[in-house]
């Protein structure tokens, strides 16, 4: 039976397509990058800078009246490092490209020059935390040992799927106390999203049941008093660790760790020259993490991956 | 070349210009203060963050005055806390506030505790705990 002309039928019919792009990419959450403080330039790839630190005393011999004195071996400052890591991100737009009309009506190459700047720091932040040391020396790129790298002393492979409960977060405070001077104790817990809502869990009344969905923002920064003196703020971090068996909970003193450029390597964007029918370039940086005492932070892993 | 988009989203924008250029101007204007807690200018200018934060992130602003609301109305007594070592909360910052003090005071410590009893004091929205 004919049934006229109904929209299916229509080849002429215009596109329906809006004129609004909306990123949501997860690449723009960067902490590290963002909030931390940034060292005097290194002057060659190799970073270094040197640590000091001795024991409390434990016992005290007693100088005897009119004895001689003991004169032993004296602590020396030693000497850290880091190697800068060159990061790049490259930007290739055709010249057909820049010229076709897009939807949301931006310009192709603005647009992707300014997302590359946001990937750019991205990969920085994911280093700064995750960097694994590589030394370059055999034909690959150096990398920087990022703050998961920086730490050796406070270091704890909890069995795979213990629970993060009150009595792990204050040890790890204490962790860090017992290792330096009040004055350097750990100020900032760096955590999984799940393991940030738990501790949110901790304080609240168990009388009284409370939909989770309730709650609207869940990324607001909150600052708890540790039970060692010290405000500590917890920060849910993307890049750490969340994976069942690997899931990591850093406690830092952030004011010690520090970004620190190869001198004049600061993220800048260098147009390329082009060769063919696109126009293209790179931004670049050379950086690298400065641990100035990692006796102050400590990491724990294998916490269960649930709530 | 932007039909169509969101206008609300762009006047947004174009404040959020005019907005920063009157931020930037009003912290060279106070001799870009430290972050020093003691010092006039630099609570002037954390009072004018707060006060923009609040105007033109007043989704953010309203979420977290409920939110905040609902954290204390469920936390659990002092005795309560102390008895099974829970830590206390202090303060909460929202987001994008938060980020917004960094941007001028890269080297404040948001969580010094002197600095987050006088911020407390002066906006008590932001305190997370029903104990001060």
């Amino acid at each position: 039976m004919p049934i006229g002309i109904i929209t299916n039928m229509d080849a002429s019919k215009r596109e329906s397509l809006l004129s609004i792009l909306k990123n949501a990419s997860p690449n723009v959450d960067n902490y590290l990058t963002t909030n931390l403080g940034v060292a005097e330039a290194a002057t060659q790839p190799l970073s270094e800078w040197v640590t000091y630190s001795t024991a409390r005393a434990t016992s005290v011999s007693a100088t005897a009246e009119g004895g001689d004195y003991t004169f032993s071996d004296l602590d020396a400052p030693v000497r850290s490092n880091n190697y800068t890591t060159i990061v790049t991100e490259p930007v290739q737009v055709s010249k057909s490209e820049q010229a076709t009309k897009v939807a949301a009506g931006q310009d192709p190459w603005a647009f992707q020059k300014a997302q590359a700047i946001i990937r750019l720091k991205n990969k920085m932040e994911f280093l700064t935390l995750n960097g694994a040391k590589v030394s370059g020396i055999s034909g690959t790129g150096r990398v920087l040992a990022g703050i998961d790298g920086c730490i050796s002393t406070n270091v704890t492979a909890r069995t795979s799927g213990t629970s993060f409960t009150e009595t792990e977060l204050n040890d790890i405070m204490q962790e860090s106390w017992n290792a330096v001077g009040s004055q350097y104790i750990a100020d900032l817990l760096l955590v999984p999203a799940v393991i940030k809502r738990r501790i949110a869990g901790f304080g609240t009344n168990l009388t009284r049941n409370v939909n989770a969905s309730e709650k609207k923002l869940t990324t607001e920064v909150q600052v708890y008093q540790s039970q060692l003196g010290n405000d500590v703020m917890v920060i849910p971090h993307k890049d750490v660790r969340s994976a069942a068996g690997t899931l990591t909970v850093y406690a830092l003193r952030e004011d010690l760790y520090k970004q620190q450029f190869l001198v004049g390597r600061e993220p800048a964007w260098e147009d390329k020259a082009s060769v063919g029918s696109y126009d293209r370039g790179v931004y670049e940086t050379e950086f690298t993490v400065v641990s100035y005492e990692q006796r102050s932070s400590v990491r724990r892993t294998g916490y269960s991956n649930t709530l | 070349m932007l039909r169509g988009a969101d206008l609300s989203s762009l006047e947004l924008n174009k404040y959020l210009h005019v907005l920063s250029d009157y931020l930037v101007r009003l912290y060279n204007k106070l001799g870009k203060p430290q972050a020093d807690i003691k010092s006039d200018n630099f609570w002037i200018m954390i009072d004018e963050l707060v006060n923009n934060w609040s105007v033109i992130h007043k989704q953010e602003a309203k979420d977290f005055v409920s939110d905040i609301r609902l954290e204390r109305s469920v936390e659990g007594t002092l005795s309560a806390m102390n008895k099974k070592n829970i830590w206390k909360k202090s303060v909460a910052y929202p987001p994008k506030l938060y980020q917004m003090i960094k941007v001028f005071f890269p080297d404040l410590k948001l969580q010094d505790r002197k600095f987050i009893n006088k911020f407390i004091s002066r906006y008590p929205i932001f305190n997370a705990s029903n104990y001060t």
